[in-house]
């Protein structure tokens, strides 16, 4: 075989080879972008459950170490108690700020410092500190608050992960649209990241789930760190997660 | 405490005058406390904090002003230096909690025109006993209660006229409460609160009065209906919001029948009084006509007193607040002219043979009333943009007559400098004449502090 047929031969195979990769390839997407609904829900119930939701009674402390990506940094220290579709939480530190609460009853949010008077109402886009937002403060009620769409797999942090495409069923939530990658063996989330309504890329996020709790004779994961990362002006918020118990919490609690 | 200078603070530890019920629980509450940590110690877990705070406040007055003239009449302080120890105790024992704040302040005064002014003030400023259990809390104490939607306003919180936004690191002063709370369930809360005692507040009348208030709090609004007893009388309030979505809240605050002393009763008892020679005789046929009082009699108005409002919050934290206040029982333009520029006359004449009694009384009461309270409608904006320069807070206010058309501005920015201190600095431009509402006394005025919390 001359030199001009072995590579008109080798074009050829190296054609055919790349055409039933790319439709393997898609054949294999195409299988994988349809999960059901029920399924959807199922997986992000599990992940909000590893933030606080649906547990009835739940305390925990958080602290924010906010870096404004020029050195500046800033800590500060949460308590937090809440129950289904209630939190409230109280700043410990720093001592300037200490006794500052935030209560947050479904999508009504209120907040008071020593010295401000009275709760005042505020919405979830206003900022708790550097970069993270009232709204990051929550734990998550992805699988209530957003429609959700199976996008595809993918492997982050050596993690295979489902992509779900969150859209905001209504106005109230601190973000319109998510991208949320969940991890296929823990149904934990790993990564977010968070847009406005026009597409722009607000914020995003990383997760550990390092903190168990026991409810209801189960050991579950609780979210042990979350990294939040701001797009629009590289502030990036870590919280750390702790002392994370279940217990009885009064609805007296819940005020200012 | 005269509307629009800075609030001065007054020894009140005159345990004489206090209720039954109060020295009791003044009495009970170390009791309370050492009981705690004799019975227990281990859990009643006190904790101890400290703001101390140095201030220099400056206001620019007008000694020629005829409503004050040589500022021999109000003896405003144009420097004022404070020094102020702010302690806090806070402890828990099973369903109770105990919070003691005690004051020490030391402060000098220069009286523009006049001398110097030293005074050294120590009181138990508030203090605090919640008991709580389940759905339920009882608390009672000194301290200040204040509700309501808008930051600016609050019509159906009647406890305290100035509720302090404009001076954020001033300290009301506060009555003594009574408050029990129940809650029904998720949605459901019932409060009853009585005003037992005026507190560090000197009233020329006071008369114990209480509030029933139920609120509902849904999945992204809350209102509550409340009845209020006057003694005698009584008013009817609302106070609603809603969560639009993320960005927008939309509020309302509303009192009929608030029956106070408002501006029309002023007007009525004093202007337009039969104890004092109107100084605008035309004026005084043409608005008193209809209003005077031949008895002199001061008489209460029904009224409705409304704020309605909008917050919103841009992606970068920034939030814009606009309200809009109508004061029923408030005067029209013509009116509230007419009282200012009547209680300028009685001010040149009180220092001369001429003066009555009806000229004291209408300085007294016109200088006492409240912003807010004077006129009709009112409009005020806020805004707030946090962290900005990393560091800094800040917030500007702007409030408007707009019967008068004079009006008040405010900055204040705050310094979060460290974990332990803030510095603040607080400036504010008043505008309008004499006759007006925000331009009767100060021309500027200017605080900067600092504050070290331990």
């Amino acid at each position: 075989m001359n030199v001009k047929s072995k590579s008109y031969l080798f074009s050829c195979l190296f054609l055919w080879a790349s055409q039933t990769a790319l439709a393997q390839e898609d054949a294999a997407g195409a299988e994988n972008a349809t999960m059901s609904e029920e399924e959807i829900t199922r997986i992000l119930s599990i992940a909000d459950r590893a933030t606080g939701e649906s547990i009835n009674g739940l305390t925990w402390k958080i602290d924010i170490l906010s870096d404004s990506g020029d050195g500046d940094t800033s800590k500060q220290t949460l308590e937090l108690k809440a129950v289904e579709g209630k939190w409230v939480a109280e700043t410990t530190h720093p001592k300037r700020s200490r006794g500052q609460k935030l209560l947050k009853i479904n999508e009504n949010m209120w907040f008071t410092k020593p010295g401000l008077r009275k709760p005042v109402p505020i919405s979830l886009r206003q900022r708790l500190t550097g970069g993270a937002s009232n709204g990051d403060v929550a734990s998550t009620r992805y699988a209530k608050d957003y429609d959700a769409m199976f996008l595809k797999n993918e492997t982050v942090d050596g993690q295979d992960c489902y992509i779900f495409e969150l859209r905001a069923k209504h106005n109230s939530v601190t973000y319109d649209r998510l991208k949320y990658w969940v991890s296929h063996e823990s149904d934990l989330g790993v990564k977010a990241e968070f847009y406005s309504k026009t597409g722009k890329l607000l914020k995003s996020a990383r997760f550990e789930h390092n903190n168990t709790l026991s409810h209801d004779g189960e050991r579950l994961p609780f979210i042990s760190e979350m990294m939040i990362s701001d797009e629009l002006t590289n502030d990036t918020s870590q919280f750390t997660y702790y002392d994370v118990r279940v217990t009885s919490v009064p609805a007296a609690e819940f005020r200012l | 405490m005269m509307s629009g200078s800075p609030v001065y603070l007054r020894p009140n530890f005159d345990f004489r005058s206090m209720t039954t019920g109060i020295k009791a629980c003044l009495i009970g509450s170390p009791g309370l406390l050492f009981g705690m940590f004799l019975t227990d110690g281990a859990h009643a877990n006190p904790e101890f904090n400290l703001i101390t705070l140095a201030e220099y406040s400056h206001g620019e007055i007008d000694t020629e002003a005829a409503n004050n003239p040589g500022n021999r009449l109000f003896e405003l302080p144009s420097d004022q230096y404070r020094l102020d120890l702010r302690p806090r105790l806070d402890t828990h024992w099973r369903s109770f909690d105990l919070s003691l704040d005690p004051r020490l302040i030391v402060s000098r005064r220069n009286i523009k025109g006049g001398g110097v002014d030293s005074e050294t003030d120590a009181s138990l400023r508030y203090w605090q006993v919640n008991w709580q259990h389940r759905n339920a809390y009882l608390t009672g104490g000194r301290y200040v209660q204040l509700w309501g939607p808008s930051v600016m306003l609050s019509p159906t919180s009647r406890y305290h006229p100035d509720n302090g936004s404009v001076r954020p690191n001033t300290e009301l002063l506060a009555r003594d409460f009574l408050d029990f709370g129940y809650y029904f369930s998720d949605q459901w809360e019932l409060q009853l609160i009585g005003n037992i005692g005026e507190g560090e507040q000197e009233l020329s009348e006071f008369r114990r009065t209480g509030d029933v208030r139920l609120t509902w709090t849904g999945t992204s609004a809350s209102v509550t209906g409340q009845i209020s007893w006057l003694n005698p009388g009584w008013a009817e309030g609302l106070t609603a919001q809603w969560t639009v979505n993320d960005a927008v809240i939309l509020y309302m605050d509303a009192l009929y029948g608030d029956a106070r002393e408002g501006a029309q009763s002023i007007l009525s008892s004093t202007a337009c009084g039969p104890d004092r020679v109107p100084g605008n005789l035309q004026q005084w046929e043409s608005i008193c006509r209809d209003s005077a009082d031949a008895t002199g009699q001061s008489y209460r108005e029904d009224g409705l007193k409304a704020v309605a409002g909008m917050s919103y919050t841009f992606e970068n934290g920034l939030n814009a607040a606009l309200d809009y206040y109508h004061n029923e029982i408030g005067l029209s333009g013509e009116e509230s002219e007419f009282l200012l520029s009547e209680a300028v006359v009685s001010s040149s004449r009180l220092f001369s043979e001429a003066a009555s009694e009806g000229d004291g009384q209408i300085i007294r009461r016109v200088s006492d009333l409240p912003f807010f309270d004077l006129s009709n409608d009112y409009l005020i904006g806020r805004v707030t943009q946090p962290s900005f320069f990393k560091r800094l807070d800040g917030t500007l206010i702007y409030s408007r007559n707009l019967d008068d058309e004079s009006s008040q501005a405010t900055i204040n920015i705050e310094c979060q400098c460290s974990d332990t201190i803030t510095f603040f600095v607080n400036a504010s431009w008043y505008s309008g004449n004499l006759e007006t509402e925000y331009g009767r006394f100060y021309e500027r005025t200017w605080h900067i502090g600092l504050k070290w919390f331990y």
